[in-house]
């Protein structure tokens, strides 16, 4: 086995290593008893480090095996690799330096969303750079990226455990599930479900290799010699009606609890206890409840669609459209952690540090990463400037990391010289998280530019 | 003006008005016109909101506009403030003023002796010389004894540098787009032109309209002449069709002489005369430069002939008394290598059958037609290209180049680097050490407590 096959399968059986973490991390919430360390919570974070350490030795041989001059790095398939790596190191800082292992319930689920993807992406040998990316600011330009992505993402679990340790009610939590649900499946089903209703998954077939072995690849056609590729997609029938039932259960109970709900502000005490905050933010009522749980099932019901169209049409795999598998198993995740959240509330809030703390670990991320995204942004313009003979283009993806880079200079403004509250400053970093997420996947998936070598 | 309200709501506007020209197709950018792309309700909404030029639309520069103003006056309403901050003198801390500061950032000790008092602190100041700070003593009465020190007091002015050097790049990008230019070539091998397409235009740019028959609207004037003298387009060895490297070599001329001649690699641009020439892309002609060798089966040692020829020319070769025509040539005829396909001609007719020569397989001529009197080996095929080259002219460049670099250190610094100040107070044998920061940096608690062991240390040293 070459060093290159070697460092795939090192890195595949890695990501099924962050899949059985982030497991394990809902199931150390799960438990019943309150004691602040769990053994669950250890082989969560056990496992989280296991797959880090196969991540990063993966990463090493791939790139001892491509040489020094082509840093692994450089198309869709590396870049999730590497961004979840950067994550997954963020993540190991916060279990073991800043004990804080809880944080995996939200971020080992983001880093299985990526090197998921990466497992599903059909091109995945070592290519050699064609000569734009042959610059060493392709090396230093994505290596910020990396840094101030992994800094902004871990800042946003980190967000979003601080909400909830302050006592931000449940409904409101619901809110940002809604909306979260929205987000990746729009991304994932790209434009089609917006403009035509649907999800489509790309038809396969299998072709033998020179060599013998049989390789399954998208089934793509031209009309015409010459003409542009068209892949051939198949329609996930029946996918639409509970996506859409899912967003709209979801967003009844949003609705429904914030005008039920709107005499339980959230406190933004300077640093409320546990006590106190179980006590504010369980405020779901039944039938806020059973419109969330018949949204979970409505949610459940696409998982069923596709796995009938996958036994219908032989042609198609889950591999056809890994954004829309991934994203509706985060999607699952964060789902369900909310359900594990809700049922063991308390217990949930006793894991977790003071919201002082909390708060003051998600800023220090934001406030590291900032200077990142600028040189991210500068050092894209100078390798712009070399390659293409202009520095600023407002192409889509460099428009959407300025977005990106606003957002968060939003954050640092509010932060520094509004002093706005702890709660509000959460809810824009989750918010500019969100956009980030679609500067770095959406923009390639949805949108189309110089960087779309993600349509691929 | 001076509001910080106003900055986050033309933030957010700004962040909000950057979507739309994402999604909806732009004037100058893609090669796709809106106008034809899109139905005539919404292209001449379009027009109305200048959404197809978004990022150059009337409400987008105001925003710009407005937030540089705002930067400006707020800017000048807090310096005198922030000035003070990062220049004040240092004074004693009461211990009121101790007592307030939170409990991490202080720590307290006791000497041997209230004798020991002023000698301790000659000790303190020694070490924290030792270590490049610049400690003062700030109170030094019958009972009390105070040292004072600080670090990074400009952090608190890095902010100017980084709003300075924002302005700076829009300075730089308002020069690059009044004087500047962006747009292309594409030059056939060995061909040479002196106009080319312009994209973008400043409005003061100065270019030279081509107003020949025949010229494009937007075809603009070099005021030289560019040759491609040559083009290489090398591919990587197992991966066909995926390039490695491209070059053109440019020669400028200008009045019938070679003033410059240098080589455009992909992100290594070449200048002459301030106009930028970046390797973009090429493209095949449509051409080829084929050499084939007719060889005579019964006496195939001394009955060669070599013929170059093109695409479609006819050539008659006597030594076989036949007329040939190439009718068809490919860089991969599937999975053999480079191929011609060949017409044998009998007059203006053709005659027979087309049969392939393959370049790396001579052999399978020679078995698919038995009955031929001769062969044909194929010695080259060389496909001719354009060279596709942007051209430019960024005037603001070494202008916004500057900010960047400013923007990117004050940034840095503002941000990672915090203005600390440590007061060390001796009252008899007590010792109270307190740190504040002027903003959160990372593991500040820790290095407190760390400064806080070493310095008490030092009282064990009398």
């Amino acid at each position: 086995m070459t060093l290159e096959a070697l460092s795939l399968k090192i890195l595949d059986t890695s990501a099924f290593v962050y899949l059985f973490s982030a497991i394990a991390y809902v199931l150390a919430v799960a438990r019943k008893k309150s004691d602040r360390v769990s053994r669950v919570l250890l082989v969560a974070s056990a496992l989280c480090t296991l797959a880090f350490v196969g991540h990063t030795t993966g990463l090493a041989m791939r790139w001892i095996s491509a040489g020094f001059d082509r840093p692994p790095w450089t198309n869709l398939y590396e870049s999730l690799v590497f961004f979840g790596w950067g994550l997954s190191l963020f993540q190991m800082m916060a279990i073991y330096r800043w004990k804080l292992p809880v944080v995996g319930l939200i971020s080992a689920p983001l880093v299985f969303l990526l090197m998921g993807m990466s497992v599903m992406t059909p091109n995945r040998e070592i290519e050699p750079l064609l000569p734009s990316l042959q610059s060493y600011w392709l090396k230093i330009h994505v290596v910020f990226g990396m840094i101030s992505y992994a800094a902004f993402s871990i800042s946003a679990c980190i967000a979003f455990l601080h909400l909830m340790r302050r006592g931000v009610s449940l409904t409101k939590i619901s809110v940002g599930i809604a909306l979260l649900t929205l987000l990746n499946l729009g991304i994932a089903g790209g434009q089609d479900y917006f403009t035509r209703g649907d999800f489509y998954m790309a038809r396969t077939k299998v072709v033998t290799l020179e060599d013998g072995t049989q390789k399954r690849v998208k089934d793509v056609v031209k009309d015409y010699e010459g003409g542009p590729s068209i892949t051939r997609m198949e329609v996930v029938e029946g996918a639409r009606w509970p996506f859409t039932a899912s967003l709209l259960f979801f967003a009844a109970a949003a609705v429904y609890g914030i005008a039920r709900s709107r005499r339980f502000r959230a406190p933004d005490t300077e640093d409320p206890s546990a006590e106190f905050a179980a006590s504010h933010g369980q405020d779901l009522n039944r039938t806020q409840s059973r419109l969330l749980a018949a949204g979970t099932v409505a949610l459940a019901g696409v998982v069923a669609a596709i796995a009938i169209s996958l036994k219908q049409h032989p042609e198609i795999t889950l591999q056809s459209n890994p954004y829309l598998t991934m994203l509706l198993i985060m999607t699952l995740f964060f789902v369900g952690a909310f359900w594990v959240i809700k049922l063991r509330y308390a217990s949930f809030l006793a894991q977790l540090p003071s919201a002082r703390r909390l708060d003051e670990l998600g800023y220090k991320n934001i406030l590291f990463g900032f200077p990142f995204q600028t040189l991210l942004l500068i050092t894209g313009a100078i390798w712009a400037f070399y390659a293409w003979g202009r520095s600023w283009g407002w192409d889509p993806k460099e428009t959407w990391a300025l977005i990106t880079w606003m957002a968060y200079l939003i954050y640092l403004h509010g932060k520094l010289l509004m002093r706005w509250k702890p709660i509000f400053l959460s809810v824009v970093s989750i918010i500019s998280f969100m956009i980030l997420v679609f500067a770095f996947l959406g923009v390639n998936l949805v949108l189309s530019g110089l960087h779309s070598y993600g349509a691929a | 003006m001076a509001s910080v309200k106003l900055t986050l709501v033309v933030f957010l506007a700004l962040t909000l008005l950057s979507i739309p020209g994402t999604v909806v197709l732009q004037y100058n950018m893609s090669n796709v016109d809106p106008g034809l792309q899109y139905d005539y309700d919404f292209w001449r909404f379009g027009q109305w909101t200048q959404l197809f030029t978004a990022y150059h639309s009337v409400w987008y520069v105001a925003l710009i506009v407005i937030l540089s103003l705002n930067l400006i006056a707020c800017s000048e309403q807090r310096w005198p403030g922030m000035w003070k901050l990062a220049n004040s003198k240092p004074k004693a801390l009461s211990p009121d003023a101790i007592a307030q500061i939170e409990d991490p950032l202080k720590r307290q000790w006791k000497l041997r002796s209230p004798a020991d008092r002023r000698d301790y602190a000659q000790r303190v100041m020694h070490q924290l010389k030792g270590q490049w700070k610049k400690p003062i003593i700030v109170e030094d009465s019958d009972r009390v004894t105070q040292v004072f020190w600080q670090s990074g007091r400009w952090s608190r002015l890095a902010n100017y540098l980084v709003h300075t050097s924002l302005l700076v790049v829009f300075g730089g990008a308002i020069i690059t787009s009044m004087y500047g230019f962006e747009g292309a070539a594409n030059i056939p091998e060995g061909a040479a032109i002196d106009t080319f397409l312009i994209f973008k235009e400043g409005k003061a740019a100065g270019l030279q309209k081509v107003d020949l028959d025949g010229a494009l609207p937007n075809e603009r004037f070099l005021g030289f002449r560019v040759q491609a003298e040559s083009f290489d387009v090398k591919f990587y060895p197992n991966f066909p069709g995926r390039p490695q490297e491209f070059v053109s070599k440019l020669n400028f001329i200008e009045g019938g002489q070679v003033k410059k001649s240098a080589w455009a690699r992909v992100n290594e641009p070449v200048e002459y005369r301030g106009f930028t020439f970046y390797q973009a892309s090429y493209g095949p002609l449509g051409d080829f430069d084929l050499g084939l060798r007719a060889i005579t089966k019964t006496n195939f040692i001394n009955n060669q002939v070599y013929v170059r020829t093109q695409l479609g020319k006819p050539e008659s070769i006597p030594s076989i008394g036949k007329t040939i025509v190439v009718i068809r040539a490919m860089q991969n005829v599937q999975g053999l290598g480079p191929g011609v396909l060949v017409q044998e001609m009998a007059g203006e007719q053709s005659q027979g059958e087309p049969f392939w020569i393959l370049k790396d397989h001579p052999e399978f001529d020679l078995g698919q037609r038995l009955g031929a009197t001769y062969t044909l080996v194929l010695d080259k095929l060389d496909e001719r290209y354009f060279t596709g080259l942007q051209v430019g002219y960024d005037p603001g460049a070494s202008i916004y180049w500057w900010g960047c670099l400013g923007m990117l250190i004050g940034t840095f610094y503002a941000l990672f680097v915090q203005h600390k100040k440590y007061y060390l107070r001796i009252e008899g044998d007590q010792v109270q050490f307190a740190a504040t920061v002027h903003r959160l940096p990372l593991g500040f608690e820790k290095q407190v407590a760390r400064l806080a062991a070493s310095l008490e240390k030092l009282k064990e040293t009398s």
